[in-house]
């Protein structure tokens, strides 16, 4: 039986005359830093294609899902490509943009917090209709009271908080972001368990998944 | 790992599992390569989203709409050519939501799994399309310059490019058809015909009202309610949107439908969209993972009689499913939360428990019928505390079933 699909010979000329395209940046992060800075064509888009799924993350860890994700996704790209004269070793290139998407979720954080003082911005984080809707799941009730909590909790302590224990980052990196030691960084890091823990008591789900545990029960 | 750590690990799972279905990523890149890496006016935050949802399924359809100016002897390298031959008909098995049909002679090209799960560009002919209702099922259909929005139907479609005539043939369910003249969308029913054609009216006629010998020429595949034909006097149509228009072709416009705009946590709109659409056909009509995603958003919106009518419509037609008992424990949050009617709660968690012995969501269901019947002064209280703590002796609500079943703090 003949192909259906139609022989390529008979369109391709047609299609390659007179086209102009970008072609995309190939390059390691040390390649990349050198492009963004000479506004190389297809760099600032490479960035962002490298990047987004980690801004992303770092989003959503520290905020939860948010209606406004995709403007908070560029809004880290517009600072960082704002300020990329400013950074000099390329291989710290997913460093600098974490501490910007940090600096991102504070200002949009604090701003909510004012916001609902007033209130202008009634609702807290929630989680999306769809991660609910059928979804019997212990799960999703802990994380609308762990919501809950950390919108109880200074932001600077619910961005130290969420980035240690739910993205996992080791101290060091944290210390980073923050630019503070990690001598501060751990003396932080005790203060928001402790706050947590006593926010925690008011939610059955995180008070049952905590006061069983060996090291609450002790204190 | 202490239990913080566990917690923040699976809380982390949670959302990498919920970030799977989230298209940011995609709406957020549009949104930056038309910037060209210019921050936009941030604090139009709201637009921008809508602007680059747009952009994202602008380039979908500019790729379909690009497609279909190749013409049949010039047709593009990628997605799949589909054409029927001249003495027989083509049917496609398209993902896991349905499958195409072309009438002899019809071709088009299908692209899957990017963007809207399927774009369908039909080029010339009649294809008949049976798509399965799910939530989030997303199938666009370009003809000509027309664009038809499938959430889940059955339908034919009609694409005669030498005439630029468009005929839509709603079998089941509900499509949005957008083009020339209806550039922000109009709604096809179950039921109902659409016909327009480039720089002409649009017409909407009931399809049991078309007699069989009127009809320009018989579709393939044309549903089984068409009557016999009544007398020599033209059908009437239905509706009529007068406004043929010199616009340019303008594909993309943000019509969704009331699901997606629930799913995106839109609520307010996607309730008025329900509203407009027809809240009986609705709850006759949709799918239990429908009727549930319409009760709690409903509830969640404090509109509970909504809610409870979407949870009634699914207990009924749905009964001894997992969505059913889903619906019974949420209508006792419903009445426990929202209405403080604690002896309804009381039923309603009872209910579930029967329903769905050993869900995960057990326990905590358990617990808030033991709170119910408190509340409501029921001495079934001492049994289900005594149930309780033989099942969960160290579950959040222990304390108050010692309490309530008379058994000493230890």
């Amino acid at each position: 039986m003949a192909s259906r699909e139609p022989s390529t010979a008979r369109h391709g000329n047609k299609n390659r005359a007179g086209s102009i395209r970008t072609l995309p940046f190939r390059g390691d992060d040390v390649q990349l830093l050198v492009a963004l800075k000479a506004d190389h064509p297809g760099a600032a888009v490479c960035f962002h294609d490298r990047y987004a799924v980690h801004v992303r993350a770092v989003l959503v860890r520290t905020m939860g899902f948010d209606q406004e994700l995709p403007d908070l996704i560029n809004e880290v790209f517009y600072q960082a490509l704002r300020s990329i004269g400013s950074v000099e070793d390329g291989r710290r290139l997913k460093a600098w943009i974490t501490k910007i998407a940090v600096h991102v979720a504070r200002g949009c954080l604090r701003k909510r917090k004012r916001d609902r003082w007033l209130r202008f911005y009634a609702q807290p984080a929630e989680i999306p209709v769809q991660a609910t809707v059928g979804r019997a799941d212990d799960a999703v009730e802990t994380m609308r009271e762990l919501y809950r909590v950390l919108d109880a909790m200074p932001v600077d302590e619910r961005l130290v908080f969420t980035l240690r224990f739910i993205e996992g980052m080791e101290l060091a990196e944290l210390a980073d972001v923050f630019d503070v030691s990690l001598a501060t960084l751990k003396r932080r890091l005790v203060k928001c368990e402790r706050r947590f823990k006593v926010l925690a008591q008011r939610y059955p789900m995180l008070r049952d998944r905590l006061g069983n545990s060996p090291k609450w029960s002790r204190r | 790992m202490n239990d913080l750590e566990r917690l923040g690990k699976e809380i982390a799972e949670l959302e990498d599992e919920i970030l799977e279905g989230d298209h940011s990523i995609d709406v957020a890149r549009a949104a930056f390569q038309r910037d060209r890496g210019r921050s936009p006016r941030r604090r139009v935050r709201r637009s921008v989203w809508f602007a680059a949802a747009a952009v994202a399924a602008a380039a979908t359809v500019a790729l379909a709409v690009f497609v279909n100016d190749q013409g049949l002897d010039d047709p593009p390298s990628s997605g799949r050519w589909l054409q029927a031959p001249e003495g027989g008909e083509l049917v496609a098995e398209v993902l896991d939501d349905g499958r195409i049909e072309l009438s002899p002679g019809t071709a088009g090209r299908l692209f899957e799994g990017e963007g809207p799960a399927v774009v369908f560009v039909l080029e010339h002919g009649t294809a008949l399309l049976d798509v399965e209702h799910r939530l989030g099922t997303d199938w666009r259909v370009a003809a000509g310059p027309y664009e038809i929005r499938v959430t889940g139907t059955r339908f034919l479609v009609r694409w005669q490019p030498e005439e630029q005539a468009l005929t839509v043939d709603m079998h089941q369910g509900e499509v949005i058809v957008l083009g020339p003249s209806i550039p922000d969308g109009q709604r096809v029913r179950g039921g109902y015909r659409l016909q327009t054609r480039v720089g002409g009216d649009v017409t909407i006629y009931a399809l049991w009202e078309l007699p069989v010998a009127r009809a320009e020429q018989p579709l393939a595949g044309e549903p089984s309610v068409r009557a016999e034909p009544r007398d020599d006097q033209p059908p009437a149509p239905v509706e009529t949107v007068l406004h043929p228009s010199s616009r340019p072709v303008a594909l993309v416009t943000d019509v969704e439908t009331w699901d997606q705009r629930a799913l995106r946590g839109e609520t307010e709109e996607a309730l008025r969209m329900v509203r407009e659409l027809g809240l009986d056909q609705l709850l006759a009509e949709a799918t239990a993972e429908e009727l549930l995603l319409l009760g709690d958003v409903a509830r969640l919106s404090d509109e509970l009689e909504l809610a409870a009518r979407a949870y009634g419509a699914l207990r009924e037609r749905f009964g001894g499913t997992g969505h059913a008992a889903t619906a019974a424990l949420n209508m006792g949050r419903m009445a426990f939360d929202q209405q403080q009617d604690y002896e309804r709660a009381s039923h309603w968690f009872g209910l579930y428990l029967d329903e769905q012995q050993g869900s995960s969501l057990g326990r905590e269901a358990l617990g808030r019928l033991l709170e119910a019947q408190i509340q409501a002064g029921d001495d079934g209280a001492r049994q289900t505390a005594q149930r309780y703590l033989a099942s969960f002796p160290e579950g959040p609500h222990a304390e108050m079933a010692r309490e309530a079943a008379g058994v000493p703090r230890e």
